[in-house]
């Protein structure tokens, strides 16, 4: 039994092939109008569908690259997951073949995962060859802290889930950023802890972090913070 | 042995211990009754840099650091 610091290995391929993202659009993103599709259609066909409003974070072509996810819309051919091509602060250029100037307007959101993390009693064996989140020697339920929190989306508690920030790059290294996450009220014990994510099936495991031995919360508040998302310190980076 | 200890209110205690964890730092703060009995103790585990050294990845993997 024993809890080894890692970053999963299956968490390391499944970056490779695309499982994962920590995307998050912030600011306002509002469509008040579509464009009919323009382009070529067919096989290797370029036609694109543009979107007006206001994307107060998407100038400069910042959401070009991301997958987005568009819902709502009154005409069927507006809704669906797109690449983005091209991005202002007052239109996305989204890679949907079919888009049409028609119906009631809809939302944008990117396609992000959600992902959570567990605390673990010693007892737990977790390491780079975890695969997923595991029920087996989870620390008990207590305050905020819900056994089992997340699975597919489907909060069991409301303190499990960890708020991502989108990727950047600190010099030539891509990093992320989690925000500090505190179970309040809390009577816990644990030696290490794993962060999953738990939008995909089997919730896969991404990151182990070990505690090197118990820490015990006491009616108080029991808290992990996470480090800055620059090179060499933040959690999970592509050098 | 704890790295502060403040009085509050003239009864209640205080203690704060930093310690050196694999994934960075592990800061404990209890508080005590005037008879010495733990009223709360808070954990706060700090990730750090130290995590991805003890990852075991070095800046020849392309990964981590």
């Amino acid at each position: 039994m024993a809890i080894s610091q890692a970053v999963c290995n299956s968490f390391k391929t499944q970056l490779l092939q695309g499982m994962h993202n920590f995307t998050v659009l912030t600011g306002t993103n509002t469509v008040s109008s579509v464009a009919a599709a323009t382009g070529t259609s067919g096989p290797n066909g370029t036609a694109t569908t543009t979107y007006t409003g206001t994307f107060t974070n998407g100038g400069s072509n910042a959401y070009a690259g991301l997958v987005l996810c568009l819902s709502g819309f009154g005409t069927a051919a507006n809704n669906g997951t797109f690449l983005c091509i091209q991005s202002t602060t007052t239109t996305i250029v989204m890679a949907n073949p079919n888009g049409a100037n028609s119906g009631a307007e809809g939302t944008v959101n990117a396609t992000t995962d959600v992902f959570a993390i567990a605390l673990y009693t010693s007892s737990a064996t977790l390491g780079a060859t975890t695969t997923a989140y595991t029920a087996s020697n989870e620390a008990g339920s207590s305050g905020t802290y819900v056994t089992g929190g997340i699975n597919l989306g489907n909060l069991v508690g409301n303190a499990m889930a960890l708020v991502s920030t989108t990727p950047v790059l600190s010099s030539t290294t891509a990093c992320c950023l989690f925000a500090t996450i505190s179970w309040t009220s809390a009577t816990i014990s644990a030696a290490g802890a794993l962060i999953y994510n738990a939008s995909l099936g089997g919730q896969p495991a991404c990151v182990v972090l070990s505690f090197g031995a118990t820490y015990s919360s006491t009616n108080g508040t029991f808290s992990i913070t996470f480090p800055a998302q620059t090179a060499g310190n933040a959690i999970i980076q592509l050098a | 042995m704890a790295d502060s200890i403040y009085e509050l209110n003239g009864t209640e205690r205080k203690e704060v211990i930093r310690e050196k964890v694999p994934c960075g730092d592990a800061v404990k703060t209890s508080y005590y009754s005037e008879s010495g009995e733990l009223l709360r103790q808070d954990v706060n585990i700090e990730v750090s840099e130290e995590f991805m050294k003890s990852a075991g990845f070095t800046s020849g993997t392309g990964f981590g650091r």
